[in-house]
């Protein structure tokens, strides 16, 4: 009932607020994770109806014993003691039974088990009666049924693992993924392409994604497309999937990696393929050149402030590889590892307050005049 | 007893003998199990209260969207410590108490058969537990959550004292529980009353045998876990370093190789208490008795073949952790088993209904969903995707609120008679368990939709627009109400203890055990005389011997030990030992009674682990020094 209430609840307060979930495991956009939808609904329904048959095995008792308990207040004569605890001087215990001490202690100890004990002596035959029906709830209902059942899902599960596990696919497009604390790294090794939190993904190709960290544990996952996997110093984990949807697809990072391990997104933009190639055309360019006096000033406030001892231009003297590619920064639709708008106030922010906007960010702030400032955004507002 | 007339009858002999001696410092020294359970439980009980405080700050965060109460730093100290609190300070150390205190009445033992060594585990917990806390005086909280994966939580990356306080606090809580484990397996092999066959012995003794011996397994594995780490952070080895040949994965086997029995150490003593509960308001035996305990060790042999099923995401290849989903599924069977017995045993008995028996019956409601999605994250592929997100935070809370919690607030009413001798207001227990169930649904249930809406756990803000906003706010609204009954709870236990409060009878519930057997709460030296058990239900069989039986009793043939035992002239605390299996009275043993030596040894222990913790080696060596002066005290012959 609570459950139900609860659930209820839930979904009032979500069309009440019209909050659609933004991404959900059970609106899959691959194979792969409608496969594990579909465990997930098969899991759901079995569970659902083992915990309803539960409930009212565990009600039955409940409810008689309730009934006994309204009945016996109905008639106007107080509950017995058996059915009233609630007061603490009404209760006896048990009187002192004559027969226990006359116990004869030299009969040998394991013949005297008795089959049945019971509080009260004349419910022993009601107890012998019932003990075949309480074998048969155990046996059924503790083991047969949950073994069945497990059982059905144990294949299940063997063959949605089997059909979404990692397998070479012939015209994969393999992408790099390295985590970063707290950003993602992206290339695409066949296309020399570098760019950072956002992944580009042709719809209806098979993808492999080879999943590396630079720092602590991170754990890859865009519940859209499929399960997630940890990215662990010194191992290579692979996963791959094959998006039939095109979208912008969120995902954040799962596995807890320090302060700002909450900020940590990733978008999967899933394209059609003439969109795709497109944006490899222009991701594989250098960066466009600054044309105003404004943008060239921008460029060597870029230079100068420290940005490139962390950042890269690809076609300027900035090359480190520390912090995220800004080559083709402004063709990007979010900041700061998915969190922000990708706006020139966002821009802003994060360069002047890095902090504020992402607390533990590894980017300290940087201080400029406020022509510098506005310089610097002109310059990286032209980096497509 | 100077020469007089006035000789002292046999109970106020025993009690002297058996009492605490005068002043604080009888206090202090106590080693009696039921000071140390008694101990163990009000201390465990404070750190629940800490501990869900904790969770109330996180929830507030997360009520909003980008909220800001507390801030990055805060919130994952925050969501650390309340899972460190909770598994270490909480639940084991509250069970733990349970089975010190009650196992030896209900065995008809009059102590713990290695007083001092209890009294240590004690000590050394409370300190572990102090030493933990000093790290918010200290400024350095430990911000890795409770399984603390490496690298974060290596040099690099946490090159401050915080990982420090959690790794040398849990190793001496680990410490802790190993030694009152130790004690449990002793009592429970060698200290059950004459008779009391190792299959007459209480379903709730069983399970806390059965815990104490899967600790004895587990926690090694966690000490050797946090020294290797400890190692690599002060002493510059690199086990868990990839870059020089180590593996983080390694971390991840040693702590889950101890953590995954570890939510069974604390979910199988749990379900001990409520079938006692459930037998003593059924006023049956419990349903398939006897497939419960087989399903108890059958649990405890399972536990340790699942560890795996927290790494599936690791990338171990998918041949192995299929074998793992089977493993996991496996328990599911003696786990039904008990939750079948328990709705028979109600099915077939009485129900004499008590704040106690409503906590059982939340937690079969709760368990139950807690186990099914249990067995849902067991399947390799659907854990890929709702793996460390809020459907594994709604998984964990119903499976520990629901199989550890709930039953442990239903043994506080149950067993507080025995405890205190006061028993807890039913009216107030009442609507603390409406408030705690209600409230704890209303908090977990919408967070296993979270979890399908893609919310990882341990993030400390979100931002709007990705549709969890109301869920998250139904959320907090649940775990106020849930905080509201807790604190109607603990007004309840401290009304119980008002002055002029009533007292409890000896037997209130009508109980099947021994411990029923004695006054409320129990006497010093626990039974004046020896008992003779023939049945799992010795106060509802006519047979068993129990109780008061006098120089006058009519027992007059009873055999000269016992007549000693009941009247210890020696004056020493004396109990019997009896066979493994059979329960037949083998030898006496003579037990010490006050000692400050534990107390010597937990500070030393501190006081060492002080040193390491801050880099001095003096302050170190001091330490070390005052354990081995403390522990050879404590071990010299003829001084108690």
């Amino acid at each position: 009932m609570t459950r139900r209430l609860a659930l209820l609840s839930a979904l009032l307060v979500l069309t009440g607020c019209g909050l659609e979930p933004r991404d959900r495991i059970t609106d899959p956009a691959s194979p792969q994770a409608s496969d594990i939808d579909g465990l997930w609904t098969l899991s759901l329904w079995l569970g659902v109806a083992v915990w309803i048959i539960v409930m009212g095995l565990l009600a039955v008792p409940l409810l008689r014993s309730w009934r006994q308990r309204r009945d016996a207040s109905d008639r106007g004569r107080p509950a017995s003691s058996d059915d009233d605890h609630l007061d603490v001087e009404v209760v006896c215990p048990p009187p002192a039974d004559e027969a226990r001490t006359r116990a004869d202690a030299t009969a040998p100890a394991a013949e005297l088990d008795e089959p049945l004990a019971v509080a009260d002596p004349h419910e022993h035959d009601d107890a012998q009666r019932d003990a075949l029906a309480r074998s048969r709830l155990l046996w059924l209902g503790g083991i047969v049924v949950p073994a069945a059942i497990l059982l059905l899902l144990l294949i299940a599960s063997g063959q949605v693992g089997s059909s979404t596990a990692h397998v070479e696919r012939d015209g994969e497009l393999e992408i790099d993924v390295i985590g970063h604390m707290f950003w993602w790294e992206v290339h695409y090794p066949e296309l020399d392409i570098t760019t950072a939190n956002e992944i580009h993904v042709p719809v209806d190709r098979p993808v492999r994604l080879n999943l590396t960290t630079e720092d602590v544990i991170h754990s890859f996952w865009i519940p859209r497309v499929h399960g997630k996997i940890d990215m662990i110093p010194g191992r290579e984990n692979l996963l791959t999937f094959e998006p039939t949807e095109t979208g912008r697809f969120r995902g954040q990072c799962a596995e807890y990696c320090g302060i700002a391990h909450a900020q940590m997104v990733a978008f999967l933009e899933v394209q059609e393929a003439d969109e795709f190639d497109a944006w490899v055309e222009q991701q594989q360019a250098d960066a466009a050149e600054p044309q105003t006096d404004q943008e060239v000033e921008g460029q060597r406030v870029f230079i100068e402030a420290g940005c490139a001892a962390c950042h890269a231009v690809q076609g300027t003297d900035a090359v480190a590889g520390v912090g995220p590619d800004l080559t083709h920064l402004a063709s990007r639709g979010s900041l700061a590892a998915g969190i922000r708008p990708n706006t020139r106030d966002d821009l802003q922010e994060l360069i002047v307050d890095p902090w504020g906007v992402k607390p533990g960010n590894p980017m300290p702030p940087t201080t400029l005049e406020p022509d510098e400032l506005e310089a610097l955004l002109d310059y990286l507002e032209v980096l497509e | 007893m100077s020469a007089g007339t006035d000789r002292p009858s046999d109970v106020q002999l025993l009690d002297h003998i058996w009492g605490a001696r005068p002043g604080f410092i009888g206090w202090l020294g106590q080693c009696n199990h039921k000071a140390i359970g008694r101990r163990l439980v009000f201390t465990s009980f404070v750190f629940l209260l800490i501990g869900g405080a904790l969770a109330l700050v996180m929830r507030t965060q997360l009520a909003f969207p980008d909220n800001d109460v507390v801030g990055a730093q805060q919130f994952n100290e925050l969501f650390t410590m309340h899972g460190t609190i909770m598994m270490f300070l909480f639940v084991v150390p509250m069970l733990k108490g349970f089975v010190v205190y009650v196992a030896p009445l209900a065995l008809g033992a009059r102590d713990m058969p290695m007083p001092r060594l209890n009294a240590l585990g004690y000590w050394v917990y409370l300190l572990g537990g102090i030493f933990l806390l000093s790290s918010f005086a200290a400024g350095a909280v430990p911000d890795s959550g409770w399984f603390a994966y490496v690298p974060l939580t290596g040099p690099d990356y946490a090159p401050e004292l915080n990982l420090d306080f959690w790794l040398l606090g849990v190793t001496m809580l680990e410490v802790s529980g190993i030694v009152t484990a130790i004690e449990i397996v002793t009592l429970v092999a060698r200290f059950r009353a004459p008779g009391m066959s190792i299959f007459r012995m209480p379903v709730f003794v069983w399970s806390g045998f059965v815990a104490s011996v899967m600790i004895l397994f587990a926690f090694p594995p966690l000490v050797a876990g946090t020294v290797l780490l400890e190692l690599d952070r002060k002493v510059g080895t690199v086990f868990y370093d990839a870059s020089a040949g180590g593996d983080p994965l390694l971390w991840q086997h040693l702590f889950w190789w101890f953590g995954h029995p570890e939510v069974y150490i604390q979910l199988i003593p749990a379900l001990g208490m409520a079938a006692a509960i459930v037998t003593a308001a059924a006023g049956r035996r419990m349903s398939g008795r006897t497939a419960v305990i087989a399903s108890l060790v059958a649990i405890g042999i399972l536990s340790f073949g699942l560890w795996v099923h927290h790494m599936y995401a690791t990338g171990i290849p998918l041949l192995a952790t299929s074998l793992f989903t089977a493993a996991s599924f496996m328990i599911a069977i003696p786990s039904g088993v008990i939750v079948m017995s328990f709705i028979g045993t109600l099915w077939w008995g009485r129900i004499r209904w008590s704040s106690s028996v409503l906590y059982v019956v939340g937690f079969v409601f709760v368990f139950v969903a807690g186990g099914i999605t249990g067995v849902m994250v067991a399947m390799v592929p659907f854990d890929w995707q709702v793996h460390d997100t809020y459907f594994i935070v709604a998984h964990l809370h119903y499976v520990l609120v629901g199989g550890s919690l709930f039953p442990i607030l239903g043994a506080l009413h149950h067993w507080m008679p025995k405890l205190t001798g006061r028993i807890m207001s039913e009216k107030l227990g009442g609507w603390a368990f409406a408030l705690n169930f209600l409230g704890f649904n209303l908090a977990f249930f919408p967070q296993h939709a979270l979890g399908m809406f893609g919310m990882p756990r341990r993030v400390w803000t979100y931002e709007e627009g990705l549709g969890w906003d109301g869920l998250n706010l139904l959320s907090t609204a649940g775990s106020y109400v849930m905080g509201l009954g807790m604190l109607i709870f603990t007004v309840a236990l401290v009304l119980a203890h008002r002055p002029g409060a009533p007292t409890a009878p000896a037997d209130p519930w009508g109980g099947d055990t021994l411990e029923w057997a004695t006054g409320s709460p129990a006497p010093n030296y626990n039974f004046r005389s020896t008992m003779q058990v023939y049945s799992p239900e010795p106060l509802w069989d006519d047979r068993s011997v129990l109780g008061d039986h006098g120089p006058d009793g009519p027992d007059p043939d009873r055999p000269d030990w016992q007549r000693r035992l009941e009247r210890p002239e020696t004056g020493v605390r004396q109990m019997v030992a009896t066979t493994g299996l059979d329960a037949e009275p083998d030898h006496i043993v003579t037990l010490p009674g006050h000692s400050l030596h534990p107390l010597w040894v937990s500070i030393a222990l501190a006081v060492a682990l002080v040193g390491v913790l801050i880099d001095s080696v003096p302050l170190g060596v001091f330490g070390l020094v005052g354990m081995i002066a403390s522990a050879a005290a404590w071990l010299w012959p003829g001084v108690e």
